[in-house]
């Protein structure tokens, strides 16, 4: 058995639809949902206590962590070598540094934001500065609107397909769940 | 958080069992595994240790004889027809399957293992086969009053257990409880050693019998806890005869009346809706005071367990996890 640790329902719901892109078959036994960044990183979680038991008794052999990096403006554990740093130190704490691995959930290419924004660096250039400038209003700029308006904007740009895993930017996710379920 | 009669166990060279240890339980502990794993076993290790009184070796062979004879009716007519030579022997041949077998808790510590002859080390005190023929002197089949197997409950079985209960002056909170299962249904009693219950529509007692199982494995749970203050009580199947629409009822009761009673339960199932209702009934209760062991093969084949406290079972829930063993 593996597991996947992530923040929360949405982010499951996400990685199961690449988990079947890639053909892997999973159940709800896979994922460990956190409920949001700070719990994941604590080490205390009540689910890291029962993930140790298991650990113990061998049926579960490979674990790995998706964490959104979020930005660093807004919180001292935000921004991608702050998120960096507390899950590594998370693994350590927890002593799952050979049996795990972690995988940051950004835009690719400014190193921040959620797994939503990984989804929709996928699209144009153009769509992509559209929904940056009007992400610049102050009103729809707290973390969940800004996930939820992400989410709609991908729909709106790419309304006859699902995501687009066959994009690069896909690439290095999809190989850490390759890894994690081999 | 009360302190209970078992609050771990180890088992060593008991049927399934290798090296096995399993800690953090709770009053209540609801026990899951696979098909053959080993839950009735662990239960029955659990009943062994938790049976013994005062170091007592006849407690001990009462216990061990029990468990056999409840698994196998054929131990039970070995032992009914014989003579008292075919008794010993009979006795002698239970023991010798346990051979080398400990258990360990914090309330007794006992070791079973043969050198020529069968030695018993109950704690500090230590019985060698001499020891154990003042006990032959009555061939009594000993029973599991605690023990409520998951194939059959007899009418001897109910008797105890409600002489139990009513010793424990709690006859009103039987019968509430047989009305709360069966609006038609006010009273529950043993007349000429046959339990009945007496119907409002037919205005006259009739014989359990005549109901489902479901019935009489109730009434049999919320005796045996009764009659168990203080004690241990195993539970083998408990969804077993019972319809699904009332294990929420029936939590309610094992977990209320346990506290009440004091009594520690160990209970095995199989059913997903069963463990469903324990947390959804736990948690509506805030009743922390309780357990969920899965019991599971490591990759060596070994049996191991997860105790799962009530926050780590109710987070698994939620998460929808297969807890039913691995």
């Amino acid at each position: 058995m593996v597991k996947i640790v992530c923040e929360g329902k949405t982010d499951k719901n996400k990685i199961s639809e690449i988990l079947e892109y890639l053909n892997i078959e999973y159940t709800n036994d896979n994922f460990i949902i956190a409920g949001n960044k700070q719990n994941l990183l604590d080490k205390n979680l009540v689910h890291y206590k029962t993930l140790k038991l298991k650990i113990e008794n061998d049926t579960i052999s490979k674990i790995l962590f998706l964490i959104d990096v979020d930005y660093e403006k807004d919180d001292k554990t935000h921004g991608y070598k702050n998120t960096e740093s507390r899950i590594i130190q998370l693994r350590k704490d927890l002593v799952l540094e050979e049996i795990s691995d972690y995988y940051l959930l950004c835009n690719l290419d400014t190193k921040d934001g959620f797994l939503e924004s990984l989804l929709l660096s996928t699209v144009s250039d153009d769509v992509k500065k559209c929904f940056d400038e009007l992400l610049e209003c102050k009103e729809l700029n707290n973390k969940h609107n800004h996930k939820n308006i992400l989410e709609e904007f991908y729909r709106i740009s790419k309304p006859n397909s699902p995501y687009d895993f066959s994009h690069d930017n896909f690439y290095d996710l999809k190989q850490k769940l390759t890894e994690l379920f081999n | 958080m009360a302190k209970h009669l078992l609050e771990y166990i180890e088992i060593k060279d008991f049927k399934c069992f290798k090296d096995f240890k399993a800690e953090g339980f709770k009053r209540v502990n609801l026990i899951g595994g696979k098909n053959n794993v080993g839950k009735t076993a662990f239960m029955e290790a659990c009943f062994i240790n938790s049976s013994v009184r005062d170091t007592s070796i006849k407690s001990l062979i009462k216990a061990l004889v029990s468990v056999e004879v409840s698994r196998s009716q054929e131990w039970f007519y070995n032992l009914h027809d014989s003579s008292r030579n075919e008794y010993i022997n009979s006795i002698l041949d239970i023991l010798n399957k346990y051979h080398n077998s400990h258990f360990k808790s914090i309330v007794n510590d006992i070791t079973i293992f043969f050198e020529k002859e069968i030695n018993i080390k109950i704690n500090d005190e230590k019985y060698i086969q001499d020891d154990l023929d003042y006990l032959f002197n009555e061939t009594v089949i000993p029973q599991r009053y605690n023990f409520i197997s998951s194939l059959y409950i007899s009418s001897k079985q109910l008797d105890e257990l409600y002489a139990g209960a009513k010793i424990a002056r709690k006859r009103k909170e039987i019968d509430e409880f047989i009305n709360n299962f069966d609006s038609d249904l006010i009273e529950y009693d043993i007349i000429k050693d046959t339990p009945v219950c007496f119907s409002k529509n037919l205005e006259s007692y009739v014989n359990l019998n005549e109901y489902g199982n479901g019935l009489k494995r109730y009434i049999s749970f919320v005796c045996a806890i009764w009659a168990n203050e203080n004690g241990c009580v195993f539970i083998d199947e408990i969804e077993n005869g019972v319809h699904h629409s009332h294990l929420d009822m029936l939590w309610k009761v094992i977990l209320e009346t346990s506290k009440d009673a004091n009594c520690q339960v160990f209970a095995t199932t199989h059913s997903k809706e069963c463990i469903d209702s324990y947390a959804r009934v736990s948690k509506k209760l805030e009743e922390d005071d309780i357990a969920f062991v899965a019991l599971g093969k490591n990759k060596k084949s070994e049996l191991k367990s997860l105790v799962l406290d009530f926050e780590m079972f109710q987070t698994e829930i939620l998460q929808d996890h297969e807890v039913r063993g691995w």
